[in-house]
């Protein structure tokens, strides 16, 4: 058994994703069928949402490498019960997420739009975590994350799942919303679209923040307008976009700071993870 | 004559890009023939700009946007600001359009 340790804080930031594109890479470098525990004796925060992520980097090293990943149950229940309460761990007994804080942890089908819109609407739009948000305002944001969960489905190249959850903190008064994907990332069919002008992560989600599309290039058709909307919603609403494919880590609040521009990640993991922060208090 | 989205595509949700082109290949046919054409979205709770640029915007690559206001109207159902939508839709493939001669014309 082998085990990799999380340590200190899991944040929606440069470092949280680094813990765990970390672990992604601790688990390629091991023998094909390995099992590894995830030690949480070393971390004092796990962000909610980034159970997502965890999910997708497990589903990942389960798939491609056959490894089993446990972990410590009672550890986990005495100080991390959000990891139940959000679903992202079961056990045979029912755990309510008696704090409301939750947007369960969920997998969906790269083709269950209908599903996906469900979730949106019910767990996501509805919690009490959001910002009051009148119903064009709602709305936005549905055909938003639609947008967003349609261009995984069209470009990942992949026709494995996506993975979204989401975590409300009532103290900062904050709702994190992650949805990742495990396909190619943005940069192969940009560099491509590009003729090779656009060569790193990075640029690549700069590129598409632009407003720029790959789909006249690939598709004949013209594209364009889904995550530059939710950059714009962001903007004008005080929330946060942070944009991680492969090795690019790209957050909108550094702006402004010699990270602005975005960070590279030393050992990345891949397709591309979008995080959105929702601030309660407009 | 009258096209359904919802009846395309078989669903109330129209997002992705392959439930687009399935829609443009019934507008594309009734355009070719020079039939007028009505395009419902009668029944759909949710529509992506994906799904638009591929039903809608590529008919901008392919026509004029004479051609297509003379025999394309629409039924806008119950999605919010979707006139909206289109408008942006139709403005970004005629800006593709013009960029894609543009390349054209510089790679020859």
């Amino acid at each position: 058994m082998e085990i990799f340790r999380l340590e200190d804080k899991i944040t929606t930031e440069y470092s949280g994703h680094h813990q765990l594109s970390r672990f992604y890479h601790f688990g390629m470098g091991l023998p094909q069928g390995s099992e590894i525990q995830l030690d949480f004796t070393e971390a004092e925060w796990f962000d909610g949402n980034l159970c997502a992520l965890l999910w997708a980097v497990a589903y990942v090293l389960k798939k491609n490498f056959g490894h089993l990943i446990s972990t410590d149950e009672i550890e986990i229940k005495n100080r991390f019960d959000i990891l139940f309460r959000n679903g992202f761990l079961r056990t045979g007994e029912v755990i309510l997420d008696n704090r409301k804080s939750a947007v369960p942890i969920q997998d969906f089908d790269c083709s269950d739009k209908e599903g996906f819109c469900k979730y949106v609407n019910d767990e996501l739009l509805s919690h009490r975590g959001m910002p009051a948000l009148g119903k064009d305002l709602k709305d936005k944001i549905m055909e938003d994350l639609l947008e967003v969960f349609c261009n995984s489905q069209h470009h990942a190249g992949t026709s494995d799942p996506i993975f979204v959850g989401g975590q409300y903190y009532p103290k900062q008064r904050v709702l994190k919303f992650t949805m990742v994907d495990v396909g190619d990332g943005f940069l192969p069919r940009v560099n491509k679209a590009t003729n090779g002008k656009i060569g790193s992560n990075l640029d690549a989600i700069l590129w598409a923040l632009q407003g720029n599309s790959t789909k006249l290039f690939f598709d004949k058709c013209p594209g364009g307008l889904g995550i530059k909307n939710m950059y714009k919603y962001c903007k004008e609403n005080g929330g946060v976009l942070q944009i991680i494919s492969n090795d690019g880590f790209w957050s909108s609040d550094l702006e402004g700071t010699i990270f602005e521009g975005g960070r590279v990640l030393k050992a990345p993991f891949i397709g591309i993870t979008i995080n959105l922060i929702f601030r309660k208090d407009l | 004559m009258k096209a359904t989205v919802r009846n395309i595509i078989n669903s109330s949700v129209a997002a992705f890009h392959s439930d687009g082109l399935q829609v443009f290949a019934v507008l594309d046919k009734n355009l070719k023939s020079k039939k007028h054409i009505v395009l419902s979205f009668d029944g759909v709770k949710h529509c992506s700009t994906q799904f638009l640029n591929a039903a809608i915007g590529k008919l901008y690559l392919k026509y004029s946007s004479k051609t297509i206001e003379e025999y394309l109207s629409y039924n806008l159902g119950i999605i919010p600001h979707l006139a909206e939508k289109i408008k942006e839709v139709k403005e970004n493939a005629l800006n593709a359009a013009e960029y894609d001669r543009l390349i054209e014309r510089a790679t020859l």
